[in-house]
């Protein structure tokens, strides 16, 4: 495993660790191609859950999505689309 | 309900981040053990729970985790909430009063021979915990939160900091305005990802997601 780390602090982003990427994050980067970012507006707040977001994809785009494949990075979503198909529909004018 | 509209793009490994030049921060960077340096000083060990938020989803692993807090703590424990990419860490640390509340985390990456970082902030909070944890539940035993004070302004802070770096990026790299926010100009990377170079590919996906109550209706526009 090849990573290090350094910490810095007193400098402008305080405490900041670098990673060094390795087999595991580009891995871990491969899975999330298929991931597309529901990106919400920065000011307001809503309930919007997951099963509003599964319902949003089933309606628009006759998709169906598990829960699971669903999930909250800060304020936005993270869509794990399966199919290539549904995919390329979603991001498609 | 008013209706609330959200943008879709596919996800890149810069989402979140800002990029800065790598330069401006070695220096100050460092390893310096301050678990060890306390546990040496005769401070006692004190068990804590950590919640860890935004590190970014595909730099989520145990590696990371232990990464972060090498140099602050031992940990004991690490469990991913995968629903919201938070961690909850079960650890030992000597050094309570230096874990900070806020962080930040970054990723080296070469760009027209210059090495940036791509930096995202990070929050801790932190709980201690009564008696050593035993690996199931640890909730009766938590005492009150020591450390949830300033995040958001500390966060804020940490923004405004980010976008004078952005600035100062662009008017080095005016060739590559993109480099600060990559999250919409993105083309995947082949495999030396590190050396490799970003462009933008060109169009931006735009979907406008309106609620009504528990309806929900979703337009396109191309922006």
């Amino acid at each position: 495993m090849n990573r290090s780390s350094c910490t810095m602090d007193r400098f402008k982003y305080s405490n900041l660790t670098i990673i060094e990427e390795d087999h595991y994050i580009r891995s871990r980067m491969n899975q999330l191609q298929q991931i597309i970012i529901a990106r919400l507006p920065h000011h307001g707040s809503w309930n919007i859950t997951p099963q509003t977001i599964r319902t949003a994809i089933q309606s628009q785009f006759g998709a169906s999505i598990a829960i699971d494949d669903i999930s909250q990075y800060e304020s936005n979503f993270l869509l794990q689309i399966h199919s290539p198909t549904t995919r390329k529909s979603m991001l498609s004018i | 309900m008013n209706p609330v509209s959200a943008n879709l793009i596919p996800w890149n490994p810069e989402y979140g981040s800002i990029a800065t030049l790598a330069y401006q921060h070695l220096t100050g960077l460092s390893n310096f053990d301050h678990n060890t340096y306390a546990r040496n000083l005769g401070k006692p060990p004190r068990h804590i729970q950590i919640q860890i938020s935004g590190i970014p989803p595909h730099l989520c692993t145990h590696t990371t985790v232990n990464t972060l807090l090498d140099k602050l703590a031992i940990v004991q424990e690490i469990i991913l909430n995968p629903t919201n990419h938070r961690y909850i860490v079960f650890a030992k640390t000597h050094c309570l009063d230096v874990i900070p509340p806020t962080a930040a985390i970054g990723i080296k990456r070469m760009l027209d021979g210059k090495l940036l970082f791509n930096i995202w902030p990070i929050l801790y909070e932190i709980i201690e915990i009564n008696n050593q944890h035993t690996g199931t539940s640890c909730h009766e035993q938590l005492e009150q939160p020591i450390r949830l004070g300033n995040f958001t302004s500390q966060c804020k802070n940490i923004l405004w900091i980010s976008y004078l770096d952005c600035i100062l990026t662009y008017i080095l790299f005016p060739q590559n305005k993109q480099t600060g926010f990559m999250e919409e100009c993105y083309s995947p990377r082949p495999d030396d990802e590190a050396t490799s170079k970003h462009h933008y590919t060109g169009i931006i996906h735009t979907l406008t997601i309106h609620l009504s109550d528990s309806d929900i209706y979703i337009k396109q526009t191309n922006i």
